[in-house]
């Protein structure tokens, strides 16, 4: 069951839209997409990765062993990839729309 | 190994043990990558977010567990009827104007007859943050919710004020319970099924049966105070009895069509109500019939709902297996 995206789910598989990340670089992408306004936890990251992974949305890839700690990497599923597109799709044309209305009615600006 | 990892180490041990050994070494790797390394030890958000996410998996409650799942759903509709259940009490049990007596009883907080409002304003706060899409400010506000209407006896021992009935205090903290158990949770009405959009209204029922049982009586000479906690939710227990018997009609037919968890969400809906009318009951205002059919009521959600901890308790054990 795959519920409307929120914030830190959208956030994270944005993250994965460019290939297999492992925790810390996703955490790293997340801060870049939102201009260091979000910093992810590792906690919120992983409760976040084990729902994410429970609804077949992204899966483990691979694992790596770096300087004696564990990497394991995540990537987006052919499920995870059709949700962040329909999500960020509408999210386009809400915001369009949004910035029209803004536009025509500029008392509300 | 640096002090700093040590502390990290400690934190993991909290996971429950299968958890960590699938997750600890990634977990504490990526703790470690994303601090710097002159610390000696972890700052206060991580440990809060760390311990924060070690309970909830411990008690079953984390996103991806059948429990959490659950919570998500029931969450956000706990919290409207949350809000609601306080709107009507700050009307019709606390607001003195709405008393048909020309007098407030010692122990009143301005025109309220309790203390009561101090926590009702914090839900209402709280159902509106939700209706306005902020989670986060809204797990904030519920937190502070049920910090304050806990809060409510010692404020009421201290500065010598009135509280409403206690089973009535306890009916809300039940209600913001699992909105604060589980993190992320958005609005019921973003959910793809029709079911779970359909949950939606389930507050608004027992609260308008409520709102107008309590309008009516006032009428005849009711009023605010024990009035309302007391005697005017113990006459409307018959309404609530016959939603929840429709409610437990749907549940059971929602786990026969093997759609347990909606039946779960609806048993874990009623659950609240049932237990303030028996808490009406224990102050004497439930007439015994009502309370003989809120017992076997109780008993039928609490199986409906101890099916569904069986079958997740199966499943988990065969996966494991």
């Amino acid at each position: 069951m795959v519920s409307e995206l929120r914030e830190p789910t959208y956030l994270v598989l944005t993250a994965l839209a460019d290939g297999p990340l492992h925790g810390y670089a996703i955490i790293g992408e997340v801060s870049k997409i939102t201009k260091g306004q979000v910093t992810l936890r590792a906690g919120s990251l992983y409760g976040t990765l084990d729902r994410l992974v429970d609804e077949g949305l992204v899966c483990a890839t691979g694992e790596e062993v770096v300087e004696g700690r564990l990497r394991r990497y995540y990537t987006l599923t052919e499920c995870g990839t059709a949700a962040l597109s329909a999500h960020a799709t509408r999210m386009v044309s809400v915001s369009t729309e949004a910035l029209r209305r803004l536009n025509v009615s500029p008392r509300f600006a | 190994m640096t002090t700093l990892e040590t502390h990290y180490k400690w934190l993991v041990r909290l996971y429950p043990t299968a958890y960590r050994e699938q997750r600890g070494d990634e977990i504490l790797s990526t703790l470690l990558e994303s601090t710097d390394s002159e610390r000696t030890w972890p700052s206060v958000g991580d440990t809060v977010d760390l311990v924060g996410h070690a309970l909830r998996l411990r008690l079953g409650v984390g996103e991806h567990q059948p429990l959490g799942r659950l919570f998500v759903i029931v969450g956000p509709c706990q919290l409207v009827m949350a809000s609601l259940m306080s709107v009507i009490a700050v009307v019709f049990g606390e607001w003195s104007p709405f008393s048909p007596w020309p007098w407030v009883p010692p122990g009143h907080l301005g025109p309220f007859f309790t203390a009561g409002p101090i926590a009702y304003f914090a839900w209402i706060l709280a159902g509106i943050s939700l209706l306005l899409d902020r989670p986060r400010l809204t797990r904030r506000l519920v937190g502070l919710s049920i910090v304050l209407t806990a809060a409510l006896v010692p404020i009421g021992h201290l500065f010598a004020l009135g509280r409403p009935a206690m089973f009535y205090l306890l009916f809300l903290v039940a209600l913001g319970i699992p909105y604060v158990a589980v993190p992320n949770q958005g609005l019921v009405w973003r959910a793809t099924r029709w079911s779970q959009k359909a949950l939606l209204a389930t507050p608004f029922l027992p609260a308008a049966a409520i709102a107008l049982g309590t309008a009516r009586l006032g009428a005849g000479g009711s009023g605010p105070g024990d009035f309302f906690y007391r005697y005017a939710l113990g006459a409307v227990a018959s309404w609530i009895t016959w939603i929840v018997v429709a409610a437990i009609v749907v549940a059971m037919i929602a786990v026969i069509a093997g759609r347990r968890l909606l039946g779960a969400t609806i048993a874990l809906l009623c659950v609240p109500w049932m237990a303030l009318w028996m808490g009406n009951h224990f102050s004497s205002y439930v007439s015994p019939r009502d309370a003989m059919a809120g017992f076997v009521l109780t008993g039928i959600l609490l199986l409906i709902l101890a099916k569904f901890a069986m079958t997740v308790r199966r499943s988990a054990l065969e996966q494991a297996t």
